[in-house]
């Protein structure tokens, strides 16, 4: 018997020993240690030299050393502040300490959560930042004639692009009206009241142009 | 050296010995848990116990390590006073006592690391004084003999191996305190235990 296959027994004799080895293994080392000289050996001295290392004591400094440090340590933490309880988080300590469920339980928490916040993103959009919609309608109408031309020239024949006419004349009304009104974006549609007669007569020549 | 016969001998052991001459039954002491939530709640004087308590085994443990009473005696109090201020942070998945070996073990390889504690050999200081009177006799002289040479083969175990026979044998922690303390599985720990006292064996048949 090699020292190799002897170390898987090593922990049982310790074991052993100590009187907590159970029956299955306790019947496994015993047909070891009936063909293994070295782990008999070896039980006999976890069974006798602890009890002889025990004899071995320190020498004692004496009454007046601890009393000494007693007082030095005293006098220390008087002078310390009271450690921190942190009483206010005993009950989620509590809490955390669930044993083998703590594992799954966190893990459906984490799930639910990211369902929370997926179902809270469909719902409100805007949340995660303006749309797409709104990003356009931000545009300044000369960037939105520079893109519509763009897009034109890059896709001559793109037949995925059908506007109608009647939608390409609401486009250019709109602009008209923004430039028109100088300041104004398309995000906000000018009221007719905020129009001067000179806006009004130049917007319908234009949509008679149009027609 | 001049040998008081009056001497009361002292050991620190790893069993408590009762008072003699005391008739008084102790009244019934504090568990831990109750003095460090009395320490946490500002009852220092919970803490006074606590140190009373185990301030001895502490530096028996220690002593094993740094066979110097001064080094000794610093990482004990540096101890105690480690475990005052950062006692809110114990939570109690291990004992007190378990915990304070613990910081105790930490300044130990802090002193290793800076030099001061590799001192293998063991003085005479170390020896009890009712041991040293008991030299006068051959079998006095062989027991001095025989506990000064245990506790220099303790000595030249590898820190490891020392460090689990010392908690095991001498401050009676579980092997599964043991290997909290030593940052291995429990098994590792029955391993290492089973190796230093193995080791310790051949060596005294070596010395023999």
């Amino acid at each position: 018997m090699t020292r190799w296959q002897c170390r898987r027994y090593q922990p049982w004799l310790v074991d052993r020993v100590d009187g907590v080895l159970d029956a299955s293994r306790q019947q496994r080392l015993e047909q070891h240690l009936a063909r293994c000289s070295r782990c008999r050996a070896d039980l006999e001295a976890l069974r006798d030299l602890p009890e002889v290392l025990r004899t071995s004591t320190v020498r004692d400094p004496g009454e007046a050393f601890w009393l000494q440090q007693r007082q030095a340590i005293g006098r220390t933490i008087r002078n310390l502040p009271v450690p921190h309880s942190g009483w206010q988080l005993d009950w989620l300590r509590e809490a955390l300490r669930l044993g083998p469920w703590r594992y799954p339980l966190t893990a459906t928490l984490a799930l639910l959560l990211a369902l929370s916040v997926y179902h809270v993103a469909q719902r409100y959009p805007e949340a995660g930042g303006p749309s797409v919609a709104a990003q356009l309608a931000a545009l300044d109408s000369e960037v939105l004639l520079a893109l519509d031309d763009l897009s034109a020239a890059l896709t001559p024949g793109d037949d995925s692009l059908h506007y109608t006419p009647r939608e390409d004349e609401l486009a250019f009304a709109a602009v008209a009206v923004s430039d028109l009104v100088g300041t104004h974006t398309l995000s906000h549609v000018p009221d007719e009241t905020e129009l001067s007669d000179a806006d009004l007569e130049g917007m319908d020549e234009l949509l008679g142009g149009i027609g | 050296m001049s040998v008081s016969p009056g001497y009361r001998t002292r050991y620190l052991g790893t069993r408590a010995r009762p008072r003699r001459g005391s008739n008084v039954e102790p009244a019934p002491a504090l568990d831990d848990a109750a003095l460090i939530r009395g320490t946490l709640a500002g009852r220092r004087a919970d803490f006074d116990v606590l140190v009373e308590r185990y301030q001895q085994a502490l530096y028996a443990f220690v002593y094993r390590f740094v066979h110097d009473h001064d080094h000794a005696a610093d990482i004990v109090q540096t101890t105690l006073l480690q475990a005052y201020t950062h006692l809110a942070q114990f939570s109690g998945r291990s004992s007190f006592k378990t915990w304070l070996h613990q910081i105790a073990l930490n300044q130990c390889r802090q002193l290793y690391r800076s030099g001061h504690g590799r001192r293998h050999d063991v003085p005479l200081d170390d020896i009890c004084e009712a041991d040293l009177a008991a030299v006068a006799t051959d079998t006095g002289a062989r027991t001095l003999g025989w506990k000064a040479g245990l506790e220099r083969l303790i000595a030249r175990l590898p820190l490891r191996q020392r460090t689990v026979l010392t908690l095991r044998i001498f401050s009676d922690l579980p092997f599964k305190d043991i290997a909290r303390v030593e940052g291995m599985s429990e098994n590792s720990a029955k391993v290492n235990y089973h190796h230093a006292i193995t080791r310790l064996r051949r060596w005294l048949r070596e010395d023999s």
